[in-house]
């Protein structure tokens, strides 16, 4: 799994970081997805990012030479948890970084886009090398470590360049000579990575003793270059010496070789709730990662349960796989798998063409390898592999991947089996590189560092470049040098954005922010609107109703002496339609009783005309007010053409008669209504009963 | 059912550009009477109030008054398919969850359809007092966008000042200061272009710029503007819509003297 999630993460840095080809940035999302499935099996992509913050914080605290330690350890961890099929904490933490890695490979995305046009054309021009180089100076100049620092750091960059210079060499694979050229040049970087490497675990020791032939050869070609960075740059010669040592020192930094691993882990763990074939091809090329894993976790112990898993889906899909799967088996398997998958593009990618620019991007497979290995291997994958590569973008993504492990096993199959040894020394130190490239991309952090570490980059580049005798090689060195300042850059911004918290998005409404104004609500009330339906509002009228007459309301009348009719009441104020003006208040009698108080009455000549009789509810009742009690509804008087209604409302099973408004009343009207009585003995006492 | 059919559909847009930087969403209340849409943005610093009378459609008819929920964002899209020259009609059913919007092409010959999904939003209606303004202020509609853009690189905030003199608009920043005074225009030869102002009492308030920058949206609505302006009221800007209606939009004032 380590070995996957490096790569994965190189090949990101690569395509994202250094303007890989297109292809590479393709081999790179492909890592991303098989990082991101192996993340997915885990569940625990999110608790990886908290982690993984947290690991970056403590590399970037912790000494060099101690960071080196703990990322071996990390490593061996790792590779044990694989072994056993169970996820470690530490792997967990490595997803973690990844996963922080991941969270910007969203931010980074578009630049990711623009690293990757950057790419395409340096891939095309076979100078992607020098791009890749470029990133790691820039996460190694980000990161300001200790010389010693920087040897582990320039260990793992090696290992991280491996992995690139393998994907460039699978690039290259298709130019026999130039591929073998690379696989040397692989070699020797790996030799370096050995040397570099050996001062921490004595795991790399088998790969070490490969890289160090390897690196022997190459350390004599980058021999001019300067001590422990000198060192790393000369190994990087062989890609590009600048490049190496740029390499080595920025992988000290840890930041941003960690970073690398999180963007791989991250965009692992986008992809990996994608579709099962997709995975399956992830896996495969998880498995050929793991595969590399496992060749350094043999000396160590190293098994990644991520990488277990990759295996199981990849045998679904393609020979690679079944490879990968024996890689996983045995390292020695492992390298074999790399070298059939190195063959296969290598045949299908014979041109020419791709050759040549190959042979030159070689040397700047040191530097950036991930980016061409991944250009290489979706170029030679769609040449070479079409059945299995074919299957799906993914798996050629996968391809790509487990590419860079091929393109070092090209070049080994194409000079002889041997090659699969160095191979495997080249995979194994892939595993220890990915690390080193995750460590150096969380450094983007420290940009500032990085703008200087990205000028020595520009002046390595540009010394590699000479010693590189192209011109297109300078004209990509400086393509990389561009975009590397661009990474950083982009780094910081999604550095920057993840810090303030990209949650903080409603920032961009400008009328958001009230600070120092006041609102409308301050100033206007708010309106509720109250809707109500018939039934409601007729409920409130009723309610309304029984309230005025228990408080026996009785405002806004007045009475007055009317000339002719006695007392009458007008209005003093104005009344609105239905609304309830006042109650005819009296005694409610049976009709039996009001017979016999109407024969009372009738006895006196002054008793007038008080008795009310009303139906309600099939029952007549009669309200007797003929007793003065200053109550006002009694002396409301006549008029056919009243302005007042009366209505019987029922309050505690006791019905009393209200007088409402039957139309508006303006004040000063006086208030009347319609007694309803038009009998003739009524009329013959009461003529006024007419009008 | 709710139908309305405009003769242009310059005018819609006009009026959806004019509200869809300060509202994301805002309910349109339809009643026979016309469609009124009152909302306030985010911050609740500011409320758009728009008025269309029925009478200044070409055809208006709402058997039931109706609340339609939009998403301005959407509805602006959908307006966005539309030929200046186009019929606009909005139709949708009294109980219906969707809009439709039908352009028609001045001959006929191309009509559109587009319905649109409506939102219940749950938004304050503000109960909008009338108001008896120290300071009403007409000027060109231009002439205040370019002075609301060229004060708001100064500072975040403009101070008006209105005397009988004139309108003073100043705002002071890191950069400096800036002043723009508007006289009263003596003769009013083209009526479009005078700045008038009625002033029952001097008033000097502060409004955020960025505001009366998004109320300046509404600019090719109108060849004038109104800002009436009352001590610790919300500062009123006017822009008629001709023959349609208005929008006004309220800006509370900031809270200024605390400040310096």
């Amino acid at each position: 799994m380590i070995m996957v999630r490096r790569r994965a993460r190189p090949a990101k840095e690569t395509g994202g970081g250094s303007a890989a080809a297109a292809v590479a940035s393709d081999g790179a999302l492909s890592m991303d997805t098989a990082a991101a499935v192996a993340v997915a099996g885990g569940n625990h992509l999110l608790d990886d990012q908290y982690f993984a913050s947290p690991k970056r914080k403590d590399c970037r605290l912790m000494k060099a030479s101690e960071n080196l330690k703990i990322s071996s350890d990390v490593v061996a961890l790792e590779e044990e948890a694989n072994n056993k099929g169970v996820k470690p904490t530490k792997a967990l933490t490595d997803r973690t970084i990844g996963v922080p890695l991941a969270t910007r490979s969203q931010t980074r995305t578009i630049e990711n886009f623009f690293k990757a046009d950057a790419a395409a054309k340096c891939g095309i021009t076979l100078n992607t090398h020098h791009p890749e180089p470029i990133k790691e100076q820039k996460t190694i100049s980000t990161t300001e470590l200790p010389l010693s620092d920087e040897l582990g750091d320039e260990e793992l960059e090696r290992v991280v360049g491996d992995l690139l210079y393998d994907g460039h060499s699978t690039a290259s694979s298709d130019s026999p000579s130039y591929q073998n050229e690379n696989e040397h040049e692989e070699v020797m970087q790996d030799t370096f990575a050995l040397r570099e490497t050996s001062p921490v675990p004595v795991l790399m020791a088998d790969f070490q003793t490969h890289r160090s032939g390897l690196r022997d050869s190459h350390s004599s070609s980058h021999s001019s270059s300067s001590s422990g960075g000198a060192s790393a740059t000369t190994d990087n010669i062989f890609l590009q010496e600048p490049v190496l040592t740029l390499d080595i020192d920025r992988t000290p930094t840890k930041a941003s070789s960690i970073k690398i691993n999180k963007s791989f882990e991250l965009a692992s763990a986008v992809f990996s709730s994608p579709p099962s074939v997709l995975n399956a091809c992830r896996f495969n090329q998880i498995v050929t990662l793991n595969g590399g894993g496992q060749c350094e976790p043999q000396p160590v112990v190293v098994a990644q349960p991520q990488p277990q898993p990759q295996l199981q889906l990849p045998p679904h899909h393609n020979g690679f796989e079944l490879d990968q799967h024996d890689s996983s088996s045995c390292d020695s398997g492992v390298a074999c798998n790399l070298t059939i998958s190195a063959e296969s593009p290598a045949a299908g990618g014979g041109a020419g063409a791709a050759a040549r620019r190959r042979k030159p991007a070689t040397p700047h497979r040191i530097l950036c390898p991930s980016p061409i290995k991944t250009l290489p291997r979706g170029d030679g994958g769609g040449l070479i592999v079409p059945g299995a590569r074919k299957t799906s973008g993914i798996m050629m993504k996968g391809d790509l991947l487990s590419p860079r492990k091929s393109p070092r096993k090209l070049p080994t199959t194409t000079a002889a089996v041997a090659a699969c040894k160095s191979r495997r020394r080249l995979n194994q130190p892939k595993p220890q590189a990915p690390y080193q490239p995750q460590q150096p991309q969380p450094p983007p952090g420290t940009q500032p560092t990085n703008e200087d570490v990205v000028a020595a980059e520009e002046l390595e580049n540009l010394n590699k470049i000479p010693i590189a005798n192209s011109n297109k090689s300078n004209n990509h060195v400086k393509a990389m040098l561009k975009p590397a300042p661009a990474k950083p850059r982009a780094a910081l911004t999604k550095g920057s954005k993840t810090k303030t918290g990209s949650k903080i998005q409603p920032g961009p409404l400008p009328l958001a922010a009230t600070n120092g104004n006041r609102e409308m609500t301050d100033f206007f009330p708010v309106r509720r609107s109250v809707r109500k339906t018939k039934t409601a509002v007729k409920e409130e009228w009723l309610r309304n109703l029984e309230q005025a007459v228990l408080e026996e309301r009785s405002e806004g009348l007045q009475v007055r002496n009317f000339m002719g009719k006695g007392r009458g009441v007008v209005a003093v104020r104005h009344f609105k339609r239905n609304e309830f003006v006042v109650e005819y208040v009296g005694d409610l009698i049976s009709i039996s009783d009001a017979t016999d108080r109407e024969r009372r009455y009738a006895l006196d000549e002054n008793a007038g005309c008080y008795m009310y009789y009303f139906k309600h509810k099939n029952q007549q009742y009669c309200i007797d007010a003929t007793v003065d009690t200053g109550k006002l509804g009694r002396l409301i008087n006549h008029s056919r053409a009243g302005n007042l209604m009366t209505k019987v409302v029922v309050i505690k099973q006791r019905p009393h008669l209200v007088l409402l408004a039957k139309d508006d009343i303006a004040p000063g009207e006086e208030l009347t209504y319609d007694y309803g009585d038009r009998s003739k003995e009524s009329l013959l006492h009461h003529p006024w009963l007419a009008f | 059912m709710f139908e309305a059919r405009l003769g242009q559909a310059t005018i819609l847009k006009k009026i959806l550009d004019a509200i869809k930087d300060l509202l994301n969403e805002a309910t349109f209340d339809c009643s026979d009477s016309g469609i009124q849409l009152q909302a306030m943005d985010n911050s609740h610093v500011s409320l758009v109030s728009l008025t269309l009378r029925s009478d200044g459609f070409d055809k208006f008819r709402c058997d039931r008054n109706l609340s339609m929920g939009m998403n301005l964002g959407s509805m602006a899209k959908i307006l966005k398919c539309a030929n200046n020259e186009d019929n606009v009609t909005m139709k949708a059913q009294d109980n219906a969850d969707t809009v439709t919007i039908m352009f028609e092409s001045a001959n006929q010959e191309k009509v559109s359809d587009y319905e649109m999904k409506l939102m219940n939003l749950d938004q304050e209606h503000l109960g909008i007092p009338e108001t008896d303004f120290s300071c009403v202020v007409r000027m060109p509609a231009m002439e205040f966008a370019r002075i609301c853009r060229d004060l708001s690189q100064f500072s975040e905030s403009v101070v008006i000042c209105c005397t009988k003199e004139g309108v003073k608009f100043s705002a002071s920043g890191d950069v400096g200061t800036a002043n723009i005074k508007l006289a009263q225009t003596g003769n009013v030869d083209k009526e479009e272009e005078s700045v008038t102002i009625e002033m029952q009492e001097p008033v000097t308030l502060t409004f955020a710029c960025r505001y009366l920058n998004a109320f300046t949206k509404a600019t090719p609505l109108s060849t004038q503007v109104q800002l009436s302006m009352c001590a610790d009221v919300p500062l009123v800007v006017e822009y008629a819509i001709k023959d349609l209606g208005h929008i006004r939009y309220y800006l509370a004032p900031k809270i200024e003297d605390n400040e310096t």
